[in-house]
């Protein structure tokens, strides 16, 4: 975070970005969920900006959220964090005394961005905190299935497969679902995401068994349970995942087995989809094509991937995500506890009103 | 007259029957006779005195022969006269309805049906009473309360013309539909307050409310109150009751009228444009809404999407008796939206092409339940139980000041009949074809073997009457006309408020938020949530009173007065008159006696805590990272006094702070006697 930081500062002079510092902080640390990095990067914004006053602050802040969600092809997780930062605001702006409207700004400024900083170290250290909780529903002998590139549910598999120094406390294994789709986008020769964590696994003495999407019913019978990560847990308790995640939700549903979903709770968005088709990016896995297409696609070649106009980006195939509906959902393990999806829309409520 | 006169004093079944069927007066022909009962009334009015003593002897005889009448049934009072035998006042209406009516000389339904009762004698008038039972619907006997009022009369001086004039436009459905009856309640008892005098020895927070449930009484007695109207009142009573009595009785009733009008813009008005914007936005282009009955949120969702230039279809389904979806219908085709107009039996059909279901409240329950005009479960239902493929989402809009903390499991527990008339088609007088037939009431006479005194009225004849207006004599047949049903929360994907969209679980949640919700002990939640035993014993130390040292010293003699937060001995406590909880007496049963007190004091603290409590930034906002703990403490003091703890353990890790809220403290004293 400091070199970051410091990284920034040196294009002082230049116009402040927020959308590269966005995608500069993602690169830069690997262990970054998104709505993380997209409060830092309004923690830099508020550093480098000169406003000194609240509403200028705030209309600022307003801004460059709305242009960061533009630029960026999915903006639901993001977004959890942009609109926690200015609920933060606003919440500490309204209190009474030093730090309230009639405070001091200098003041409020640093006491923001330091509290900044440390609301990010903390959301960091989260991880941690759900491993603990989650580490209780691994028991001795399960087989775990999961799927997609989940920092969290490594984290979680990680930690329970080193319980207590020696080799693996808690024998379990691991059914790992690797993504098709996930390899060829930006990076076609690359591994499928999910291939490090396994390794990881394999190291602590894990064993891990790797399947392709299409042996999930096949292979849950074997399954104890499901734990699967979250781009975004949404307002009714579903959540907003890795392309793939709902199918495996409603076999899950369909076997019987448990479905768990490990998130952060600042991954927690107010947003509110009716279903697979209501989510606000847009994304192309259903494509219509017939020969005529085809042919005709083949001639233009490259102007049809970036044809965009100047509202959402699309976002690429590999990228893509599903909505998992909160009725598949047995549990979700965040770090402020096991929560049923009912209670994710208590949690938002106390955290919005 | 003199028909009707001799009547009760000759004929103790008199009252019974005349009862149940003034009902018809107003429900057989639904146009025309809306107008005609509040023109009757008008006419009833100016009678002489001598007609009025005519009618209180009348009224006498009715009760003395009601009274008779349950000696010789052997039956409880409650069974048949619904209101209950010490109240004078429903018994009153029903006689005085047919007085004016065989007075100006009309030949009502009534009339005629009342004189054929009046040949009845003595057991025929248990077995009538048997009958009328059995025209109840068992399962639902419970719901069976009170008769509508009929007229305005029996009223009781205290009650506000505005309000007697709603109360009729209640019962007949003129106003109709759970936000109209709040507003125009709300409207009505703005009246009632500005035309308020204080009598001499009370204080307006204590009388007004006094004051007020006669209003209300009359008003539940039109129909029964809406959920809705109850939250209104609820928030109404207390705003009179946390009213300083000091305050001069002008500015005390100018400042209830701000607070109807605010609570209506925010409750109704302003929620409603709220809700419609964002309702609108989950509809897309080439949508096709389905939409049961007709719901004025739901009006304002569709007409404020088709302003946004969106292009979708809506499909209305409608039911029997209310037909509420034809208004909605009407409003949709002139704002110039595409309209499918279909009845209840048509469901499956309407749900096949559906895209989205938008489906307005009567009420949301506490477990999720919706709680809407009956009819409503069943689209919902279909809609999610569709034959072929996807579920259709089920989109419920509905203002927060429609939550309640009640828990509706079924329909039948819960709910309100209307009368049973309302469900007999009469066609309507200007219809030409149809079958002559015999009227109705040599037909009745004739099963009686009675002759009548009146001639069937003048617009029956020559006009083909449904089957089932002769159903209250008919045997083993029984009507059913319930108002509302209960869809589980199950089969509703979003309920939209103007707090925003949220799971049918969340309605608790928003619910227990709102100021209203306080005022019962049941949907509060407690506030002072202890983690440890070591807090518990801390917030023991904290709120014990000492009433001497001395005492204080033999059991701690550590803990010296000045380690301990100093608070005062109960009996200094000065409790000012605003937060004193009211007299009890003054209460009606809207707010539980006891719990008055905590909900207004709670009430006054309106400010809400900003909690982004996952990641710790209650502490973080307090300062620790920052140094500044000192001033946020002492600033944020105003608020909600913190203190550390002394007695226990330093505060190392945790920091264990034990909140205590300003308003808690005010009452201090009470509840800390209370707590231990």
């Amino acid at each position: 975070m400091a070199t970051t930081t410091s990284g920034t500062t040196a294009a002082d002079a230049e116009p402040f970005d927020i959308v590269a510092t966005y995608n500069e902080l993602l690169r830069s640390d690997p262990d970054l969920t998104m709505p993380i990095a997209a409060i830092e990067a309004l923690v830099l914004l508020l550093t480098q900006s000169v406003s000194s006053t609240i509403s200028e602050t705030m209309d600022l802040l307003e801004k460059s959220t709305a242009h960061l969600k533009k630029s960026i092809p999915n903006p639901i997780g993001l977004s959890a964090g942009t609109d926690l930062f200015q609920r933060y605001l606003i919440t500490t702006l309204q209190r009474p005394g030093l730090l309230g409207p009639a405070g001091d700004f200098k003041a409020i400024r640093t006491h923001l961005l330091t509290n900044g900083r440390l609301f990010i170290r903390r959301a960091k250290e989260s991880r941690h905190k759900i491993a603990d909780f989650g580490r209780g529903f691994i028991r001795d002998g399960s087989t775990i299935l999961t799927n997609g590139g989940s920092r969290v549910v490594a984290a979680l598999l990680q930690k329970a497969a080193d319980e207590e120094g020696g080799p693996s406390a808690v024998r379990f294994r691991v059914i790992y679902v690797l993504s098709s789709t996930a390899q060829d986008c930006d990076h076609p020769n690359e591994e499928p995401e999910g291939m490090e964590t396994v390794r990881a696994l394999r190291e602590k003495g894990v064993p891990v068994s790797t399947i392709p999407e299409s042996a999930v019913a096949y292979s849950l019978g074997k399954a104890d349970m499901v734990i699967v990560g979250a781009e975004g847990v949404v307002e009714n308790g579903g959540i907003v995942s890795r392309m793939g995640t709902y199918q495996i939700g409603i076999l899950a549903k369909a076997i019987g087995k448990p479905f768990y979903v490990v998130a952060e709770s600042h991954k927690f968005v107010r947003l509110y989809p009716l279903g697979q088709y209501d989510l606000p990016i847009k994304q192309r896995v259903i494509e219509f094509k017939s020969a005529e297409d085809i042919a005709e696609e083949s001639k233009q070649d490259s102007p049809a991937t970036s044809s965009s106009g100047d509202d959402q980006i699309e976002l690429p195939l590999c990228h893509s995500v599903d909505f998992t509906p909160p009725h598949l959902i047995s549990a979700l393990i965040t770090d402020s506890g096991v929560l049923t999806p009912s209670a994710v829309s208590e949690e938002l409520i106390k955290i919005w009103f | 007259m003199t028909d009707s006169d001799p009547a009760p004093v000759a004929q103790p079944a008199k009252p019974q029957p005349t009862e149940t069927q003034t009902l018809p007066i107003r429900d057989s022909k639904p146009e025309p006779t809306k107008k005609d009962a509040p023109a009757s009334d008008g006419a009833e009015k100016p009678l002489t005195p001598g007609e009025l003593k005519k009618k209180a002897k009348a009224e006498k005889a009715a009760r003395r022969a009601r009274e008779k009448l349950e000696k010789d049934g052997g039956a409880p009072s409650g069974a048949a006269p619904g209101p209950g035998a010490n109240q004078a006042r429903p018994p009153i209406t029903p006689k005085k309805d047919t007085a004016a009516a065989a007075q100006k000389g009309q030949k009502t339904p009534t009339a005629r049906r009342g004189s054929v009762a009046l040949a009845q004698s003595g057991s025929a008038l248990v077995e009538q009473k048997k009958k009328r039972d059995d025209k109840k619907v068992a399962v639902f006997g419970h719901l069976y309360g009170q008769q509508r009022r009929t007229t305005i009369a029996g009223g009781g001086k205290e009650v506000h013309p505005a309000v007697l004039a709603l109360g009729l436009q209640l019962r007949d459905y003129v106003v109709c539909g759970s936000s109209a009856r709040c507003v125009s309640t709300m409207i009505a008892f703005k009246r009632v307050i500005e035309t308020y005098t204080t009598p001499m020895g009370t204080s307006l927070p204590r009388h007004l409310t006094n004051h007020l449930s006669h209003q209300i009484t009359y008003l539940s007695t039109c129909r029964p109150l809406s959920i809705s109207q109850g939250n209104a009142i609820r928030a109404l009573k207390l705003a009179i009751a946390s009213t300083d009595p000091s305050t001069p009785e002008s500015s005390a009733k100018t400042t209830l009228c701000e607070f109807i009008d605010s609570f209506i813009r925010e409750k109704i008005t302003v929620a409603d444009q709220v809700i419609a914007e964002s309702a609108a936005q989950k509809i897309q282009d080439g949508d096709v809404i389905v939409t049961f009955a007709g719901s004025s949120i739901v009006k304002e969702t569709l007409i404020s999407a088709h302003n946004q230039g969106k292009r979708f279809r809506v499909s209305i389904i409608d039911s029997r008796p209310l037909f509420e979806g034809k208004s909605l219908a009407r409003a949709l085709v002139s704002a110039g939206l595409e309209i499918q107009y279909s009845l209840v039996h048509a469901t499956t059909h309407a749900i096949k092409d559906a895209t989205k279901v938008f489906l307005g409240a009567h009420a949301m329950t506490s477990n999720g339940g919706l709680y809407s005009r009956v009819g409503t479960a069943l689209v919902a239902m279909s809609a999610k139980e569709r034959a072929s493929g996807v579920e259709i989402p089920v989109i419920v809009c509905c203002e927060t000041v429609k939550f309640t903390d009640r828990v509706a499991l079924d329909s039948i527990v819960v709910n309100e009949i209307a009368d049973a008339d309302e469900l007999v088609v009469n066609p309507s007088p200007d219809q030409i074809t149809g079958i002559p037939e015999s009227d109705d009431a040599p037909a009745v006479d004739n099963k009686k073997g009675k002759p009548t005194g009146h001639e069937p009225p003048a617009w029956s004849n020559g006009i083909t009457k449904s089957p089932l207006t002769d159903w209250k004599t008919t045997p083993n047949l029984q009507l059913l006309n319930i108002m509302y049903d209960v869809t589980p929360a199950e089969y509703v994907d979003m309920v939209i408020t103007e707090m925003g969209s949220l799971p049918p679980s969340a309605v608790p949640i928003v619910h227990r938020m709102t100021p209203i919700s306080k005022m019962s002990k049941d949907s509060s939640a407690s506030y002072i949530h202890m983690h440890q035993p070591r807090l518990a014993d801390l917030f023991e130390e904290f709120t014990r009173p000492h009433t001497s040292p001395t005492d204080h010293n033999d059991r701690e003699p550590q803990a010296s007065p000045t380690t301990i937060p100093s608070f005062l001995p109960v009996e200094d406590i000065y409790v000012a008159p605003q937060y004193q909880p009211p007299n009890p007496e003054d209460e009606d049963d809207v707010v539980p006696d006891q719990h008055a007190a905590f909900g207004i004091t709670r009430a006054m603290d309106r400010r809400r805590e900003a909690v982004w409590r996952d990641l710790g930034l209650e502490s973080l906002v307090n300062g620790q990272g920052n140094g500044d703990a000192e001033a946020t403490a002492t600033a944020s003091g105003s608020g909600s006094a913190t203190l550390r703890g002394s007695g226990g353990g330093p505060a190392a890790a945790g920091m264990p702070v034990v909140r205590v809220k300003a308003a808690g403290r005010k009452m201090g004293g009470r509840r800390v006697v209370g707590l231990r």
